[in-house]
């Protein structure tokens, strides 16, 4: 498929999520930005402009390398985004991996992370209605 | 005594930073000390908190650790060991001449190696613009500015002995006798491999600025058990 490959760098204050028991202000995501029109970067509302062929790629970072996160799951409407996971060959390092099958139009397609952070046993769900998404307006 | 040291993780958009010319608008710093008050979390300029404590006669109590890291926003995960790269050049080059155990050969030291954002080697084709490449982190190559000049924050560059790639990051101390809004200018230097290049041959650099800022605060020192003075826990002796 052709297309761009768009990057969300998902950035974690784990420390915080664990003491508050929340994902409030302790979840921001950071785009690539290769077709532009994305809104909301640096933030929980990442609004990510695509095209169908796009693939998006979900990666986790820590606010400190010593303690643990992982993505467990991306969310999304399968009709526009279909997910799979891979690991960094030769580690258990995951990545998501988004390919956009519809364009979203002028439709804004949110999307829920599930996390697993630090020794916690349950996973931590970003919640509705304060998601990021991806959004289309682009010719493909 | 021991405090959560603080860790500022600074995102790059390393291409729209070439083609802008500048940091602002595509940098993005985060500070573990958002629960402490610390603003400006997600943008160009973070204003980091800095909760310092002092003795009763006002004399410094203790100080602040900042450890500072800086990410390409298609860098690879920091999670992966930094020399990621060449372990993957050494095995594909081992795969390449049909090596049926995974032996590593030595990578030339200064080889440049790239892989896409996946962690697969790009190698032996151009690299253009369009293609997957995981950017390069950018390095801080220097941290000055008023809150360096008045000796609040005393900053330097640490590495590990790995020569092949970087390994740096910064940490500095902080003195926070002297309350305020104190700034500081990190010094960052971009690479990229050329658009349309061959990936062993030509990189661009480009040394940019960025501002961020401190907001020290100093309370007397107190016990965070009892949230009163310092002195004893309150705890029956054992007999």
């Amino acid at each position: 498929m052709s297309g761009e490959r768009l990057r969300v760098m998902v950035v974690v204050d784990v420390v915080s999520a664990l003491a508050s028991e929340s994902l409030d202000d302790a979840v921001w995501l950071v785009g690539s930005e290769p077709r532009g029109g994305s809104t909301g970067n640096g933030t929980r509302h990442l609004q990510t402009t695509v095209a169908v062929g796009d693939e998006l790629l979900w990666t986790v970072m820590s606010l400190e390398c010593e303690a643990f996160a992982s993505i467990e799951a991306i969310r999304i409407d399968p009709a526009y985004c279909t997910v799979t996971s891979g690991v960094y060959e030769g580690t258990d390092i995951r990545y998501w991996l988004g390919t956009v099958r519809k364009n979203p139009g002028k439709a804004v397609v949110p999307y829920g992370i599930e996390f697993r952070l630090g020794s916690r046993r349950d996973v931590m769900t970003l919640s509705t209605p304060d998601l990021p998404s991806i959004t289309g307006g682009v010719a493909p | 005594m021991t405090q959560q040291q603080m860790g500022i993780v600074g995102i790059v958009d390393v291409d729209v930073a070439f083609e802008t010319g500048t940091l602002k608008g595509c940098s993005y710093f985060f500070g573990n000390g958002g629960p402490f008050g610390s603003t400006g979390l997600g943008t160009d300029h973070l204003v980091s908190v800095v909760h310092g404590t002092s003795w009763s006669d006002g004399s410094q109590a203790a100080q602040q650790i900042l450890n500072l890291v800086i990410v390409g926003v298609t860098s690879l995960p920091t999670t992966l060991p930094r020399n990621y790269a060449h372990i993957q050049a050494a095995l594909s080059s081992s795969r390449r001449a049909g090596e049926s155990r995974a032996v590593l050969q030595v990578v030339p030291f200064g080889t440049r190696v790239l892989l896409d954002q996946t962690g697969h080697r790009l190698s032996g084709r151009g690299v253009s613009e369009d293609d997957d490449v995981a950017q390069v982190p950018p390095i801080v190559t220097d941290i000055t500015g008023e809150a360096v000049e008045q000796q609040i924050i005393f900053p330097a560059q640490y590495g590990s002995p790995d020569l092949v790639n970087g390994g740096w990051y910064w940490s500095a101390t902080i003195a926070t006798s002297r309350p305020g809004i104190w700034t500081y200018t990190l010094h960052v230097l971009l690479q990229r491999p050329r658009a349309g290049a061959d990936v062993s041959a030509e990189w661009e650099r480009l040394t940019l600025t960025c501002d961020a800022s401190l907001d020290i605060r100093n309370h007397p020192m107190r016990n965070g058990f009892t949230g009163a003075g310092i002195g004893f826990l309150p705890m029956e002796l054992q007999s």
